[in-house]
């Protein structure tokens, strides 16, 4: 099938931008799932996993009684299948997947446990097979249902219409708009200049009795408005979405910037409107502008290119309309989270269509990019919130290495700093933060950085997702007692479905919930709500040297920050005591209003389940 | 520029991995498979180097931290770890200014400096094994 040029033309407003904050699933999109939990290969094998490695995976899950503590998803990972399609369809590797995927369902169905399997929303998989879901969705939805699968993982590699993971980086003239010096917004004056392509008159005289005829420059009379865009002194630049794939700034607050103006009319009526603008294909500079006026999209597509990106000549006339006094007309490029909200919806328009009873789960993964928390909802159960937690993954005899700190994304703690801070993006009407793929097992993280890791992903309703390859564990030994504390794990599976919000750090800040904290040298403590009105609070040392503090937080600071997501508020903040499990060590104590740990080794937590006592 | 069936051939003479072999061992994709006359990526020749060593000579990785210093790195999150370890072990330089370029095709004078950077490796590897194994 051929392709389209283009980003395609979005008829359905609930796929724009300005749908976004408002609640509304797409395609019928199933909800309330808890964090899926389960083992995937990526972490363990790479690309070199394979059909006898993943039955070995199910058998283990089974030998060390996962399953009956909710790891049911068994999900390939990229390196599956045939590097072609056959016949416009999704084939197995014949060599690593002899047996074809359908009987690996059965076989995996046949132990209690679910399905799931990868793919991305560009032409290739990441390995470089020619067999992403780009243009083939409704096929692969059917595909997909025929082996059974309950779970799909798809991520942005060679996607089309964004600069994305091997895709050509001229793309980014899709999701940027291009700069702009100035529009001019008339009524019967300005028509026949355009038309005739010569510069738009940029005066306000007027031709008739009627004509209205002004100039707004960018810099002096527009309002940026979002973040990121950028004024100069000549224009602006920079409209767009920020890409969210490197570990440098929140994802709290906007992700787009805009470029605003005040335009008051006399009359209310059909205007023209004329864009001076210059073009790119680079970020920060592309080629593609929507337009808003009112609740109208007048609109959404290329410009001609300039010559280059210093260049500015003038569009074609754009019709608007505009109400007596005062409008807002906006020129923005909200395209990069569209155009991969409708790939992604695609899918599960697919999944919609062929199986409506079926609930597929799906698994965002477009590493961040796209600000997926403003939008993953409407069609997802999770989405990653960076890039990959380890870029040093296993094979067969190989456990492959994480860190614990890092620079860039491949850390326990990079992954964590961000989506502790993304609690209100989550919910059981939403879906799930997803900061990768566990890394207990691997090389580089020790028995306490692996209980901490453990115990930040599920208090933050994390998927829960093992990494590692399990003919390594053994009943009892070390790893197995982390990835099966069930008190830990009843954290992640609670009913409520909160996730954990920091109500306390170390480093100073304004506000320990929502500030975006990248100095690892610190203590924070998160709580989460639970569904029988108890609260579960962990001290967690995110650094790699021990703390001999002492860390505090007490039942006001836990009502102020969490009392609207409780289960029971009053009970809590009215009890004459409180009885503290330690989740790790099963000690109990009593104490009073306010809850304290006196010193945490270097990457160490204390998870306590704290219960109102009458 | 080198295509697949002259890199299939350069590693069989030098390293004695057919291509059934290294289909069997992981060190080949079916994509490498696909088309004998297309030419060979850079960050895919890096990901059949380092299948090499791990997975025909057992050498261990090595920490890739250092290879941060490559720009376009996570340019390409599936061979992150197969370019970083070609690189830091001098098997495949970067193209310049810190620029892999994965993307690009290998040539002739890159297949056969890695290959004779492998043999290098591979020898010191054997003979401070043997040297181990000597001591015990």
């Amino acid at each position: 099938m051929s392709l389209q040029d283009r980003p395609a033309i979005l008829n359905d407003k609930e796929l724009r931008y300005d749908s976004f904050k408002n609640g509304k699933v797409l395609f019928n999109k199933k909800k309330n799932h808890l964090p899926a939990m389960g083992w995937n290969s990526w972490n363990a094998f790479g690309s070199g996993n394979t059909e006898a490695l993943t039955k070995d995976m199910a058998d283990a899950i089974i030998r060390l009684g996962l399953d009956k503590l909710g790891y049911e998803y068994v999900i390939l990972d990229d390196g599956c299948y045939k590097p072609e399609r056959v016949d416009g369809l999704l084939a197995n590797e014949e060599v690593k997947f002899p047996s074809g995927f359908r009987a690996l369902a059965d076989y995996i169905h046949g132990k209690g446990l679910k399905f799931g399997m990868y793919n991305d929303i560009g032409t290739n998989l990441c390995a470089g097979a020619a067999v992403g879901t780009c243009g083939h969705e409704l096929d692969d939805a059917q595909t997909y249902i025929n082996w059974g699968v309950d779970f799909i993982k798809v991520d942005n590699c060679y996607y089309l219409w964004d600069n994305a993971t091997f895709s050509d980086a001229k793309n980014a003239r899709y999701t940027y708009a291009p700069r702009i010096k100035s529009i001019v917004v008339s009524k019967n004056v300005i028509s026949k200049n355009a038309a005739s392509n010569k510069t738009v008159s940029m005066n306000t005289e007027a031709g008739s009795a009627d004509a209205f005829n002004k100039k707004y420059s960018a810099v002096d009379d527009g309002v940026l408005t979002g973040r990121g865009a950028i004024m100069t002194a000549e224009y602006v630049e920079n409209i767009g979405t920020f890409d969210g794939t490197g570990p440098d700034n929140t994802p709290v607050g906007e992700q787009a910037g805009e470029l605003k103006f005040i335009v008051e009319v006399p009359v209310a009526g059909e205007y023209e409107l004329v864009v001076n603008y210059a073009s790119g294909q680079e970020p920060g500079c592309g080629e593609w502008l929507q337009i808003g006026c009112g609740d109208e999209l007048a609109y959404d597509g290329l410009l001609k290119a300039t010559e280059d990106k210093d260049t500015f000549i003038n569009s074609e006339v754009i019709k608007i309309n505009l109400s007596k006094g005062e409008n807002e007309i906006r020129l923005m490029n909200h395209r990069r989270q569209e155009n991969t909200l409708s790939s992604y919806a695609a899918l599960q328009e697919g999944v919609e269509k062929f199986a409506p009873e079926k609930d597929i789960i799906l698994s965002i993964c477009e590493w961040g990019k796209t600000q997926p928390q403003n939008w993953g909802y409407k069609v997802g159960d999770s989405w990653r919130i960076l890039n990959d937690i380890t870029f040093q993954v296993g094979s067969d005899g190989d456990p492959g290495k994480g860190n614990w700190i890092a620079d860039y994304t491949t850390s326990v703690t990079t992954q964590y700093s961000k989506a502790v801070v993304m609690d209100e993006f989550a919910g059981l009407d939403k879906g799930w933060n997803d900061p990768d793929m566990l890394m207990i097992g691997m090389d580089g993280l020790n028995e306490t950085m692996c209980k901490t890791h453990m115990t930040m992903w599920s208090m933050m309703n994390s998927p829960l997702m093992l990494g590692l390859d399990l003919r390594r564990v053994e009943e009892g030994d070390w790893i197995h007692k982390i990835i099966s504390n069930k008190a830990i794990i009843d954290l992640n599976q609670d009913a409520l479905g909160i996730q954990a919000k920091r109500v306390f750090t170390t480093v100073e800040c304004e506000n320990p919930a929502t500030d975006y904290i990248r100095d690892m040298d610190r203590v924070d403590i998160i709580a989460k709500p639970l569904s029988d009105g108890s609260i579960a609070v962990s001290f967690i040392n995110v650094s790699d040297k021990d703390k001999n503090g002492e860390y505090s937080v007490d039942v006001a600071t836990l009502i102020k920050m969490l009392g609207d997501k409780m289960a029971d508020k009053a009970s809590f903040e009215n009890a004459q005591s409180y009885k503290l499990i330690d989740l790790w060590t099963g000690e109990e104590c009593e104490c009073g209003s306010v809850f304290t740990v006196k010193s945490l080794a270097a990457c160490d937590n204390v998870t306590y389940k704290v219960i109102p006592v009458k | 520029m080198i295509i697949y069936e002259e890199l299939f051939k350069f590693i069989a003479e030098h390293f004695e991995i057919s291509v059934e072999e290294g289909r069997a061992l992981g060190i080949y994709d079916a994509q490498d498979c696909m088309d004998m006359s297309a030419s060979v990526e850079r960050r895919h020749a890096a990901r059949i180097f380092h299948l090499i060593l791990l997975k025909k000579y057992g050498v261990k990785d090595i920490a890739i931290d250092a290879a941060s210093v490559l720009l376009d790195l996570y340019d390409c999150r599936v061979c992150v770890n197969h370019i970083a370890q070609v690189y830091l072990r001098g098997i495949m330089e970067a193209r310049l200014d810190n620029i892999f370029d994965g993307r690009a095709a290998i040539t002739a004078y890159e297949m056969k400096r890695a290959v004779s950077v492998i043999d290098e490796l591979i020898a010191t590897t054997t003979a401070v094994t043997d040297e181990l194994t000597a001591m015990i």
